[in-house]
């Protein structure tokens, strides 16, 4: 645990973190606050209720955001400052390291989700929703499960491939997933050799935005599917077994 | 004593590689279970949603019925939804999965093997489609589109179904099985759409008189009198008839043809919507107030077919029964004012 909490003490003392929370935090107050414009079919979503999942969307484009920011250099800037020589002296082996440098990404992550989360919460308790505040804890754990899972797929990814290519690889994953849906109905309006190409991302990316509406679901009283959070469940425990099978070479 | 601390640093191995063994299978019947509980609550087949749409639109059929088409029964034709990955087919009590036959989002009614059916996307694979193209012809964009406005696309689509397995369109009649080869041939000629782009779209004059001829139906269709609605038909035929001269004769076979498949469906599709509203709030803002507004291609002549077929209401009662659509709406017109 040592481990985790000296990369965590470091997370802190780094300012990029504050000021990714404070951008987001900035965009998720003008949605909610009326000074961005909203619409559809040219009708302007002012609702409460309309507004809220939308909300959380960008929530979590911009939490997937951050988790890719967050994760991508902590375990490769380890070994390039050569600290993991003083952990495998001790005796400790590379999975434990990897995984603990990953959860200290993951918490991060997480805490910088949670604050742009707060926002939402705070925003309609000003409404006057409060009946909000009593889902809102095991809303977010549904919610966070998208973004750790990024941010646990960047650490593993960031193992095996040059820092450039796992930014482009773990952001195209963070926004793939959350766009799935679009992305699913876009395969059936196209054809031919990109039909395919669709198919075969949607494929290769699994479905972040399932589990993500379900906290929105939650939320306003919605049925909230289990299917989904299971899925997103799922997600999360392949990108920890892959943590666990990829290796760096120079350990 | 070396063998005493041998004997120990062998326990301890022991202990450790007994409990990673643990956190090892803990970890894989986590896995496992996750995996399981994933696969058994898959949702199999078609939503409960759509379902009752399909119920709720079979249901009105007695209602449909009072419209007056000969023998127009939903329950003749299967119905097809497409999620995006399969086709369900409702018909005869039945719902079947299977491969996808179309696998595209389109509302239409389709040849498969030897007979018509009817096919639409599932109303949440519409939204997202209407979320990503901002409506479809600006015809279901606007005030929503729900499961009443899915269920008059059901019945718009069944028509054509109806329209196709029992009558000679203008004179042609085509069998599923030519439709489909028609279908998979490589024809390269111009599309209807295509001809009357060409032929009204993009000549402004022929443009304008349609524009005008749309909003005299508009009118036509709101007056009371029959006597003046007779006497507007005449004018807008002569109108027509000038304006045509100017266009080719394949387009102006494409304009009688689209008006009397399309708006009459359209015409269908409208009072389904309006069977289902107590305040035809709807209705009024779907069909009635966007009846004379001019839109490129095909689009336009849905609602000039409606047009013609409320002004058939008013001056030719029960035409809906006698009609074999043998003739235009046109014709049908004429007929009703001589």
């Amino acid at each position: 645990m040592g481990i985790m909490k000296n990369a965590l003490r470091e997370r802190i003392r780094r300012k990029d973190i504050y000021v990714v929370v404070v951008i987001g935090m900035i965009i998720v107050m003008m949605c909610m606050s009326g000074a961005a414009t909203l619409s559809i079919n040219g009708v302007s979503v002012t609702e409460f209720e309309m507004m809220m999942p939308l909300v959380m969307n960008v929530i979590s484009v911009l939490g997937g955001g951050i988790a890719v920011a967050l994760s991508l250099r902590t375990i490769p800037n380890e070994y390039e400052r050569r600290t993991s020589h003083l952990v495998w002296i001790r005796g400790i082996s590379q999975w434990k390291y990897h995984s603990q440098l990953a959860l200290a990404s993951m918490i991060s992550s997480l805490g910088a989700l949670f604050i742009l989360y707060v926002g939402v919460l705070v925003f309609a308790v000003m409404r006057g929703e409060i009946q909000i505040l009593l889902k809102g804890i095991p809303a977010f754990f549904l919610f966070s499960i998208s973004t750790a899972a990024v941010s646990l797929f960047t650490s593993a990814v960031s193992l095996v491939l040059p820092g450039m290519a796992a930014g482009v690889l773990c952001t195209a994953f963070m926004l793939i997933g959350t766009m799935h849906p679009i992305l699913e109905t876009v395969s059936g309006i196209v054809s031919g050799v990109a039909r395919g190409l669709v198919n075969g991302v949607l494929f290769a990316v699994p479905n972040l935005y399932g589990v993500e509406v379900q906290a929105a679901n939650l939320l306003s009283g919605k049925t909230v599917q289990v299917h989904n959070i299971l899925g997103g469940l799922l997600v999360l425990y392949v990108c920890a077994v892959m943590l666990y099978v990829f290796r760096r070479k120079e350990a | 004593m070396e063998r005493k601390v041998e004997k120990k640093m062998g326990e301890n191995k022991m202990k450790i590689s007994g409990k990673r063994l643990l956190w090892k299978a803990a970890a894989l019947v986590t896995g496992a279970a996750i995996l399981a509980g994933w696969i058994m609550t898959g949702r199999a087949g078609i939503s409960k949603k759509d379902q009752k749409i399909y119920a709720s639109a079979q249901k009105l059929q007695p209602e449909v019925d009072r419209l007056g088409f000969q023998n127009f029964k939903m329950a003749d034709y299967p119905v097809t939804m497409y999620d995006g990955k399969k086709d369900y087919v409702f018909y005869q009590g039945e719902i079947k999965e299977r491969a996808p036959v179309l696998e595209t989002f389109a509302g239409t009614a389709y040849p498969v093997e030897d007979h018509f059916e009817v096919i639409v996307p599932t109303l949440d694979k519409l939204d997202s489609l209407m979320s990503l193209t901002g409506g479809v012809e600006d015809m279901i964009s606007g005030s929503g589109y729900g499961e009443k406005e899915q269920i008059a696309t059901i019945w718009h689509e069944t028509f054509h179904a109806w329209q196709m397995s029992h009558y000679a369109i203008l004179g042609e009649k085509m069998e599923p099985s030519e439709l489909t080869a028609a279908l998979e041939s490589d024809n390269t000629g111009e599309s209807e759409d295509e001809i009357l782009v060409k032929a009204v779209d993009q000549k402004d004059d022929v443009k304008k008189a349609v524009e005008q001829e749309m909003k005299t139906l508009k009118a036509l269709t709101a007056e009371v009198s029959i006597d003046e609605v007779k006497k507007g038909v005449l004018e807008y035929r002569k109108s027509v008839g000038e304006r045509r001269k100017q266009m080719p004769k394949e387009a102006v076979e494409a304009e009688e043809r689209c008006e009397l498949t399309e708006g009459t469906a359209y015409y269908v599709e409208a009072n389904v919507l309006k069977m289902q509203s107590k305040s035809g709030q709807k209705y009024q803002e779907r069909y009635l107030d966007s009846m004379g507004q001019f839109e490129g291609g095909r689009g336009k002549y849905y609602r000039t077919g409606m047009a013609k077929c409320m002004i058939l209401d008013k001056i030719d009662p029960g035409w809906e029964d006698r009609i074999d659509f043998s003739k235009s709406l046109d014709t049908l017109l004429d007929e009703a004012v001589r």
